[in-house]
Order: C-alpha cells, then sequence, then structure tokens
C-alpha cells in the first residue's frame, strides 16, 4: 500500500520537521523522487539511485549531524534555591530522546517559582500549550514540609528514591534526596512528564485547547515518563 | 447656543492656510484665535501670504494666566468624547489644538484642565485636519447640550450615503474627503462642478490628494453629474443659510435609502437647485451656528455635518470584537501538600502549666 503525505507516522514526520522546519511538506517525498527518475529514464539518462549519492536527488533529511533543540532559557534561581537539573543535563535528555520529543516544542525555561505564601502545593513544572515548559527552582535538601504527605504523593516521591519521614505524629515531614535523586527527579518526574503532555497535544491536533481529559492527560504522562526512565536506564546499563 | 465665546488656540501649526483656516473657524463660532510659536514660523506665513490676517499670539504662560478652562483637543490617553463633554458656564474657555503632525506639545498638555477628543471609526485614518477637528470640537463646546454617541449592534446599515457638491477649492473639498473617510465611510458621491477633482491639472490633482490622505484613506469617490436623477428614498440637504429643521433634530443615520448632500453655498444657491432629482422627499437641514455673517469654508461646514452624521451612525459598543480569546491549557507538576490544621492538640497536663 502506498502511503499518502498525510499519514506519515509521528516518528518519521518529527524527524523531518525538526531538521527542516521551513520546507515545504512534501519535501523528502520519496513519490518525487521517483517521478524524477522516471523523467530522467525517458530522457535516456542514467543515474546513480541511491538518494544523497546523486547531485539531482535531494539529500536525506537529518543525516549524521545533531538535531536542532529547543530553546533552553535559565533564569536564576531565587535566594536559597537552585536548579537541581541543569541546562546540559535538560539537553543530554533531549538530545537523547531526540526529534519525537522535541518537535513542536518551543522552549524549555528554567525560572522561579512565585513566592505564594499558604498554597497547598509545590510546584515543579509547568506545561504552557503549545510546546512551552517551565521548570521551577527548588530549595536544596533536606526538605522541610509543613504537613504530612498524602500516601499517592509519599509513594512518588520515594519512587524515585527520596527519603521521607514524618516527625511530630504527622505534623512535620522531611524529604531527604541523597546523591543525584532530586535532579533524575525533575529530569524524569517533571520534564520528560511535562513533554509526555506535549507530545498528546502535539500529535492529536496543534491548536491550544485540551485534546483530552485531564484524567487522561495525566496518565499519558505518567505512563510516558516511567517509560522514558525505563529506556534511559536500560541504555545506562548497557553503556556501562 | 452658550453664550460665552470659546478662544481658539493653536499650539505650533506649521501650515498658513490651516492657521487661516483656524481664525475663520473661532470667528465662526463668535471667538478669537490665537498661536503659540513653536519654531518661529509667522515670519514665513507673513511671506508666503501678506494679505492674510494678521496672528495674535500667545505664551504658555499667557495661556494659564488668561484661560481657565484650558481644554486639549487629541486623541491622548483619557480624552473625554467631545460630543458628550460639558464645558460648564466658566468665563473664558480655550481650546487648544496641537501641530499638524506632532499634535500639542508636551507643555501645553500639563497646562490642560481637560482633555477632549472626536471619535474616530477608521483605522488606517484617525486624525482630521486640524481646523476641520477645530470647528468640529467648537461646535459640539458651544451648543451647551451635550449629545450622546450612539451605540448600536450594525452601525454600517445606518450609514447614510453622502453627495458633495460643487466645492471650488481642491484642498477644501481634500480635507472634507478626510473627515469622510476618518468617520468611516467607505465611499462617497462627488459633484465636481468646479473641476477641482476629476479631470483637473497635475498641481491641483497633487494638493488635493494630499490634503484627502488619500495614501491612507481607502474611501471609494465617485463621481456624480449635475443632471443626474437619483433613487434615494430622502434627501437632506445641509446648509447654514437656509431654514431648515435644525441639524441635532433630524435624524440622519437611516441607512443607504438616505442622502446626504453637502453644497458649497459660497458658489450654489440652494433655492435654484432642483433637490427633487436627488430622492423622493428632501429636505433642509440647518446648521445652527453663533455668527451669521463668517468666511465660509467648505470643508469645515461639511466636517461639522459629518460629524453629527457619524454620532447619530454611532458605533459598535466596546468589548462587542468578537469571542473571548480562549485559555491556553496549561498541565502543572506538582506536590499536593496536606497542610497542618490551625490549631495544636494540647494535653490537660500541659494545659495546667498555663
Amino acid at each position: 500500500l502506498s502511503r499518502s503525505k498525510h499519514t506519515v507516522p509521528p516518528r518519521i514526520r518529527a524527524v523531518r520537521r525538526v531538521r527542516a522546519p521551513e520546507e515545504p511538506r512534501g519535501c523528502g517525498d520519496p513519490s518525487a523522487q521517483h517521478t524524477l527518475a522516471r523523467e530522467m529514464k525517458e530522457l535516456g539518462l542514467v543515474i546513480d539511485a541511491v538518494a544523497g549519492t546523486s547531485p539531482l536527488l535531494p539529500h536525506p533529511v537529518g543525516g549524521s549531524a545533531p538535531c536542532p533543540l529547543p530553546r533552553v532559557r535559565v533564569t536564576r534561581p531565587r535566594h536559597g534555591y537552585h536548579h537541581p537539573a541543569n541546562q546540559a543535563d535538560i539537553t543530554r535528555l533531549l538530545r537523547f530522546f531526540g526529534e519525537v520529543c522535541t518537535y513542536g516544542l518551543r522552549s524549555v525555561e528554567l525560572v522561579q517559582d512565585q513566592d505564594a505564601p499558604g498554597q497547598s502545593r509545590w510546584l515543579f513544572g509547568r506545561l504552557v500549550v503549545p510546546g512551552r515548559i517551565l521548570i521551577y527552582d527548588q530549595p536544596p535538601s533536606p526538605w522541610l514540609l509543613r504537613g504530612k504527605l498524602p500516601a499517592r504523593e509519599e509513594a512518588r516521591l520515594r519512587g524515585a528514591g527520596a527519603v521521607v519521614e514524618a516527625f511530630e505524629e504527622g505534623l512535620h515531614t522531611v524529604v531527604t534526596w541523597p546523591d543525584n535523586t532530586l535532579r533524575d527527579f525533575m529530569l524524569f518526574e517533571v520534564l520528560m512528564h511535562e513533554i509526555g503532555h506535549h507530545i498528546l497535544q502535539q500529535y492529536r491536533g496543534k491548536r491550544p485547547m485540551r485534546i483530552a481529559r485531564t484524567r487522561d492527560h495525566e496518565a499519558f504522562a505518567e505512563n510516558f515518563s516511567r517509560r522514558c526512565r525505563e529506556i534511559y536506564d536500560d541504555s545506562e546499563r548497557q553503556t556501562s | 447656543v452658550r453664550r460665552t465665546p470659546i478662544t481658539l488656540v493653536g499650539d505650533g501649526i506649521e501650515n498658513p492656510g490651516n492657521a487661516q483656516a483656524m481664525i475663520h473657524a473661532a470667528e465662526m463660532f463668535g471667538g478669537e484665535c490665537r498661536f503659540r510659536d513653536r519654531s518661529g514660523r509667522l515670519h514665513s506665513w507673513q511671506e508666503t501670504a501678506p494679505d492674510a490676517e494678521a496672528v495674535r499670539l500667545v505664551s504658555p504662560g499667557g495661556l494659564a494666566d488668561d484661560y481657565c478652562p484650558l481644554v486639549a483637543l487629541d486623541n491622548l490617553n483619557g480624552a473625554a468624547d467631545v460630543y458628550s463633554f460639558d464645558l460648564g458656564r466658566t468665563p473664558r474657555p480655550a481650546l487648544v489644538a496641537g501641530n499638524e503632525r506632532m499634535g500639542i506639545s508636551p507643555e501645553v498638555q500639563s497646562l490642560a484642565h481637560q482633555r477632549v477628543q472626536i471619535p474616530m471609526v477608521s483605522r488606517r485614518m484617525n486624525c482630521l485636519n486640524v481646523a476641520a477637528a477645530s470647528a468640529v470640537a467648537l461646535y459640539y463646546l458651544t451648543r451647551g447640550h451635550p449629545a450622546k454617541l450612539q451605540v448600536r449592534s450594525h452601525p454600517d446599515k445606518r450609514r447614510p450615503e453622502v453627495l458633495m457638491i460643487g466645492a471650488t477649492e481642491h484642498v477644501e473639498l481634500g480635507s472634507a474627503i478626510r473627515s469622510a473617510g476618518a468617520f468611516g465611510w467607505g465611499q462617497l458621491l462627488i459633484e465636481d462642478r468646479a473641476g477641482v477633482w476629476f479631470g483637473c491639472d497635475r498641481a491641483t490633482c497633487t494638493e488635493g490628494r494630499a490634503a484627502a490622505r488619500r495614501h491612507r484613506n481607502p474611501i471609494h469617490l465617485l463621481p456624480a453629474q449635475p443632471d443626474r436623477r437619483y433613487p434615494f428614498e430622502e434627501a437632506c440637504v445641509i446648509t447654514t443659510r437656509q431654514v431648515g429643521t435644525p441639524i441635532h433634530q433630524t435624524s440622519l443615520a437611516r441607512g443607504p435609502a438616505q442622502v446626504i448632500a453637502i453644497p458649497d453655498e459660497s458658489q450654489i444657491d440652494l433655492e435654484g437647485e432642483d433637490w427633487s432629482r436627488l430622492a423622493k422627499s428632501f429636505r433642509f437641514v440647518h446648521l445652527d451656528l453663533p455668527c451669521v455673517d463668517f468666511r465660509y469654508h467648505y470643508r469645515l461646514i461639511a466636517t461639522i455635518a459629518l460629524a453629527e452624521v457619524a454620532r447619530q451612525v454611532g458605533r459598535k459598543a466596546p468589548g462587542f470584537e468578537g469571542r473571548p480569546r480562549r485559555e491556553r491549557p496549561l498541565y502543572d507538576r506538582s506536590l499536593e501538600l496536606l497542610m497542618a490544621e490551625g490549631g495544636e492538640v494540647v494535653d490537660l497536663e500541659e494545659l495546667e502549666r498555663y
């Protein structure tokens, strides 16, 4: 079966569009190469039909050059806070997962959280549709939290490698992040989670509107970030 | 009609033609006109037009001392709508109109007690000729009866056709066309009896088009013939000399079936014209001015008439620009906290220690 221009799988389309965002929709389409080759054959010209080896045929999109990344902006953190995952960590992760994740992503910004005393939640990251991810600065480990964490949140932090201890009969909670666990938490549980939201928005429709129920959106992003972490860990093990 | 005349002040006017028209506009409403010479152009005016009327100067200090309230006519932030602005009964009011390009200087702006503006409809043409704007502002400030700019859901359905008849000077006609464009008309009928617009020589053509700001005024001009009959339902002939219905008591927003004829009364004898050729019925609409004997400028009369028609036609309600913008979705990654309750649990032994 022939594949139309409009049904190119996201994996192929993302690579082509990220590497050549200004090219028209049909650029790199094999049917154009076939048409050109047929016309030349009718004229009696014999060409080397391997794409990229003949000057008449367009180069295959991409090649071995590194793919362009979205802009990574860094804002100085607040006094006493820091960005656990820096620009180099984010760039390394985006390069690892490639164009499928970065297609349509405009920027990843390390920003300051607004001080809002009395707020009932602690903000790590945010996706502003379309394609803008904000990663907020965090205090260094250990974190002293007022009140007791819900069981679901506690399990999430423990799963990311944190040590969660409740003091004074649950009036205070201390969260300790050993080694690089806080950095990895920000990379996978926050950045890749937001990229999961972005992927669902990007590949289902580019209009800045909600394309799935919030519950489904969160479930997709959660699965996506968990799967990304597994792939990354497998790769690290093989490398070592 | 208000009894105390309003002094018109031109702040840094560059064009001597505009200055003369402003003097005549002030005379039309029984006041005087003064100028603030910002860049020493007074001598060049006297050289270019030696027969022109003497220009009286005023300094910013004199403005502050002699006049109260000082009303700035410019599209500044917070400026009130001139139609509904009530000046009240004050002894020595003054209206300040600014330079053709730069508007009123910051120095004079700081002296002004009030700010008014003439509401414009066009997005590309947002200003009038300075003399014409002064005449419109003087007309509404002198009337003493604040009128309201109408608010309609479809104002363009109420906009009548306009026919300009017999203007004898190309700059006057050009300025009137500019006013029509600024007040939102998309097309205009021109009966060019003096041949100052269609088929005139190059210099006249250039000056007229410049006065009409044709480079950014997209109005469509249709030539009309004096002997042609038109199928309009009603024709309203604007006049300052003929007895007729007062303009503010006449409905001038009856849509495309109505035509507003604005003749140049310095040349046209209204009695001798066959007005029935324009529509099934016609009537004279009187533009009431405080002075009967004044120097006639077509652009001033036409712009005042067009301003009143534009006021009656109205505009859309603010905020009726379309659907509100949809908020962009946000997806947060956060930690839900259970906040500590407001009080603490105290044992009886602890309580006894207090």
